[in-house]
């Protein structure tokens, strides 16, 4: 894992190179109206790192990032002209004071998705906008809400980078810093919680994740950027104007970011060129500024209709194509690895008792109840029968009415979803929930994230879980070139790695095979000999319910029907009448 | 009508009461109500252009960054046209008719492209078809202070005792008469009924055969119509100034938000409430300098008001 921590890719290798060309070379060669332009640019690339990870790694688009830096400059100013800290202070506590901001800013973000999440920091930026504009920035005035016109005192500069192409180095380096933080951060627990955060929220809780931490700590760290960002630029002008950090200029810096290629380091240094050089450049040849509103905004629509991974994308991924693909060994014949063995696990109780839900006038599920001992048992019912319900009453997705369910006499019920899931309780969904962005060893990592064991032991983890459902060789493939078998059994060494005390699987055979089939009834058959986890099996496929569940619960219309040994409930004439009647099944 | 929706009307009753005595308390009542019909008249614009985003959101799924940008285009259009002594009217419907062709040239050309796409980028492409315009109107028409008036300016009639431009009436009515002729537009027309199936399911629309680009061409000619009249109201009213018209779609989002992006009814009322409570915030000696925060702190609070208790478990729609 440590390999992997520090390994730099190509196109890492290559950033760091284009980082050390911007810090050694340019302030040495262009003038010093550029290096103005180049600093102004450096901030800007760091800011839309910020919202470019956020909407490549969580899908969360933020519109608030410069009115952020807004934020971080007017602490940096304040700081700057009333007292005498050294400079790196004031930035660190800028930086902070903007994390604060974005970490409050992610209040609402909890509970909003998608376009509303985007309209709430929309409003946001709106509201910082008008403060911003009404306030006006401190420069140097007096007192806390002080205000200058001009400049009256000079900004400090860090004593090493007092002029400014020593200022365009400090800068580079601080940006290159928040970039490294965030590859950081994306190669570490936070990164693959986001990951799967992006994948779906209730897959995210139900591997362990506190979706509310994570999405928290991804505004933090963005804020956190938006501040330096905005701190280095209040230092390389010494004053600051609100027209710079409007509600448009927000959004204009996440547009620009898409443009770029959000989930590239060098698409953060397109949007920042496009929105500070590119006009500039404009100004330079004499052309009428407000034709660059015309490059973005073409810009812009080439890149959201044709290039999902803008223009970075479609530059690196020109790059790659002429090295040899590395194609992944996908589709090999798998031979099941004998069980790991823990032996002497007996089997939990699992209770049921008086489950009911009703949303709104709908009964959902009328009063189930079941007592559940066999290792392997099964949920049967029609389709609407409330099956599915009844298992997001087991992850705490929907609260019960009435009733409880416990394990060994434990209330599930007190618990929040991802604490279930640190607690033993897995499951897989209906359609398979594997990150695209993770390999599969993360995607199973994902599950053991927050278990206290040390991370070699986490790392032996998953690969015993790969090894039992025959993954072994596939651990650094990523999640988007799995085939549907492939990522069942992702999905079900999610279920086993660490140690599991209840199993669920929502018809984990849904698109699969006959022969495919048949080798996933195998795998969970021996699930409960290899973990010592009670296993639920909820399935429309009466045969592998039948070959591989001891005891079966059949529900109909929200109403528990029959519950026993699989053979008499199967062949029970009401539940025949209710839910077989249709089907032919051989006797 | 439910208990809830009594409670709401209570509460929101209380709250607008509560602001209008707490920020005019000890003013006299002519120029509360001076302050309060500038409000509505403000307003009614924010409405207007919530009207327009709203009714393309439910029947495209398009959230319409462009549509200021659209009514700043034929603005500026009118005023040209103005300025060679066009025969008024002709400037009028000048405006509207641009408006109306940027924003079916957007719906026929570019929206197919990406009609899949969930709403998010949806909305950001449409703000680079925004920046587009922005970046041709700006260039056309350099920064110069412009000013557009309309006869009505000078016309007033005496309502309670205090005299109101024909202008802030017109705004004023013509965005309630249009909350409810695009209500009885929905209700009783085949289109209206094939707008609300598009804005129900688009997918199961499509299966059962509602003629998904008709529907859409209208409704894009629809928020076109909509978008060219406000921002001529606009540039009569406020400002006539391409940047400041482009981005009155951000108030205009706030008091589409209002309705959740659905009730236009709900809409009319936020965007009349934060006009209102704007204007009023005036007479305020301390918030007098941020009132224009006020689109925006309320549509944040309408937000979080409406998303409470809310639990985000399942993905799937915004």
């Amino acid at each position: 894992m440590t390999a992997r921590l520090f390994h730099v890719t190509p196109s890492g290798a290559t950033g760091l190179g284009f980082a050390a060309f911007v810090f050694f070379v340019v302030p040495a060669i262009v003038g010093s109206l550029w290096l103005s332009v180049f600093t102004s640019t450096a901030c800007f690339a760091l800011a839309a790192a910020g919202v470019a990870f956020m909407y490549a790694r969580l899908g969360m688009v933020s519109l608030t990032q410069v009115g952020l830096m807004g934020v971080g400059g007017w602490v940096m100013l304040r700081l700057n002209y009333a007292l005498a800290l050294p400079f790196e202070i004031n930035l660190i506590l800028a930086g902070l004071v903007t994390m604060v901001f974005g970490m409050i800013l992610a209040l609402p973000a909890l509970r909003l998705r998608g376009l509303y999440l985007a309209l709430v920091t929309l409003m946001a930026a709106g509201g910082l906008e008008i403060v911003f504009s009404t306030f006006q920035f401190p420069n140097g005035g007096q007192g806390f809400w002080g205000v200058s016109t001009g400049l009256t005192q000079t900004m400090a500069r860090p004593w090493i980078a007092t002029s400014d192409a020593a200022y365009l180095r400090y800068t580079v380096a601080v940006a290159t810093l928040g970039f490294l933080l965030i590859e950081l951060a994306r190669r570490l627990t936070p990164g693959r919680a986001w990951a799967m955060i992006r994948r779906s929220e209730a897959a995210a809780m139900s591997a362990g994740i506190n979706v509310t931490l994570y999405k928290t700590v991804a505004f933090a760290l963005s804020g956190l950027l938006a501040g330096l960002a905005g701190a280095l630029l209040a230092g390389s002008l010494g004053l600051l104007d609100g027209g710079t950090f409007r509600a448009s200029e927000s959004v204009m810096i996440f547009a620009l970011a898409v443009v770029g290629g959000a989930r590239y380091w060098l698409g953060a240094i397109i949007a920042a060129a496009l929105f500070r050089v590119l006009p500039a450049l404009l100004n330079n040849w004499g052309v009428d500024a407000d034709l660059s509103y015309v490059i973005f905004g073409a810009g812009l629509l080439h890149a959201v209709i044709t290039a999902p991974n803008g223009i970075a994308g479609q530059v690196l991924g020109a790059l790659a194509r002429r090295g040899p693909a590395v194609k992944p060994a996908v589709g090999e014949p798998m031979t099941v690895p004998p069980s790991a063995g823990r032996t002497g696990v007996t089997g939990s109780t699992v209770v049921v008792d008086g489950v009911t839900v009703q949303f709104g006038g709908v009964l959902a599920l009328d009063g189930i109840s079941a007592e559940m001992t066999q290792p392997i048992s099964g949920i049967i019912g029609p389709n609407g029968a409330g099956k599915t319900t009844l298992m997001n009453v087991f992850s705490g997705f929907v609260a019960p009415t009435a009733g409880k369910i416990t394990v060994d006499g434990f209330d599930l019920g007190t618990l929040t979803p991802h604490q279930r899931s640190q607690w033993g309780l897995r499951r897989s969904f209906q359609k398979e929930e594997i990150s695209e962005d993770l390999t599969v060893a993360e995607n199973v990592r994902v599950q053991i994230d927050t278990s206290p064991m040390s991370g070699a032991d986490k790392a032996a983890e998953v690969v015993r879980a790969l090894e039992f459902v025959g993954l072994s060789d596939m651990a650094d493939v990523p999640g988007s070139a799995l085939n549907t078998f492939e990522r069942r059994l992702t999905d079900i060494a999610k279920c086993i790695v660490g140690t599991p005390k209840l199993i669920m699987f929502d018809e984990p055979a849904g698109g699969l095979s006959v022969p495919e089939t048949q080798r996933l009834g195998d795998l969970i058959l021996r699930i409960h000999d290899h973990t010592g986890a009670h296993v639920l099996l909820i399935d429309h496929d009466v045969d592998l319910i039948a070959r591989i569940c001891a005891e079966t619960l059949v529900i109909d219309f929200g109403k528990p029907i029959a519950f026993g040994p699989s053979k008499e409930v199967l062949s029970d004439p009401q539940v025949k009448a209710a839910y077989l009647g249709a089907e032919e099944i051989a006797p | 009508m439910t208990r809830g929706t009594v409670l709401n009307a209570a509460l929101y009753l209380g709250i607008m009461a509560a602001i209008v005595l707490l920020l005019g308390w000890g003013k006299p009542s002519k120029v509360l109500g001076l302050f309060f019909v500038s409000g509505l008249a403000v307003g009614s614009l924010y409405a207007l252009g919530g009207i327009g985003l709203v009714v393309l959101y439910r029947a495209t799924g398009v959230l319409n960054f462009a549509n200021g940008a659209a009514g700043a285009a034929g603005a500026m259009t009118a005023w040209q046209l103005a300025q060679w002594s066009v025969w008024p009217p002709l400037t009028w419907l000048a405006c509207i008719l641009v408006a109306l062709v940027i924003s079916l040239a957007y719906g026929r050309f570019i929206a197919p492209l990406l009609a899949w796409r969930e709403p998010v980028v949806k909305a950001v492409a449409t703000l680079g078809f925004a920046l587009i315009i922005l970046g041709v109107v700006s260039f056309l028409w350099s920064d110069d202070p412009r000013s557009l008036t309309l006869p009505t300016d000078k016309v007033g009639v005496v309502v309670l005792g205090m005299r109101v431009t024909v202008t802030r009436l017109i705004v004023i009515v013509t965005s309630i008469a249009l909350v409810i002729g695009i209500w009885a537009y929905l209700k009783h027309t085949a289109v209206g009924l094939q707008m609300r199936s598009l804005a129900n399911d688009r997918d199961l629309s499509a299966l059962i055969g509602v003629p998904i680009l008709r529907v859409e061409t209208i409704a894009w000619a629809l928020s076109g119509v909509i978008a060219g009249f406000t921002g001529l109201m606009f540039g009569d009213l406020i400002r006539l100034e391409p940047t400041v018209i482009t981005f009155m779609v951000i108030p205009s989002i706030a008091a589409a938000i209002c309705g959740r992006l659905e009730h236009l009814s709900l809409v009319l009322l936020g965007g009349l409430s934060m006009g209102v409570i704007e204007s009023l915030l005036t007479l305020s000696p301390v918030l007098k300098g941020v009132r224009p925060i006020a689109p925006f702190a309320i549509a944040a609070l309408v937000l979080l008001w409406y998303q409470r208790g809310n639990r985000l478990t399942f993905g799937g729609g915004d």
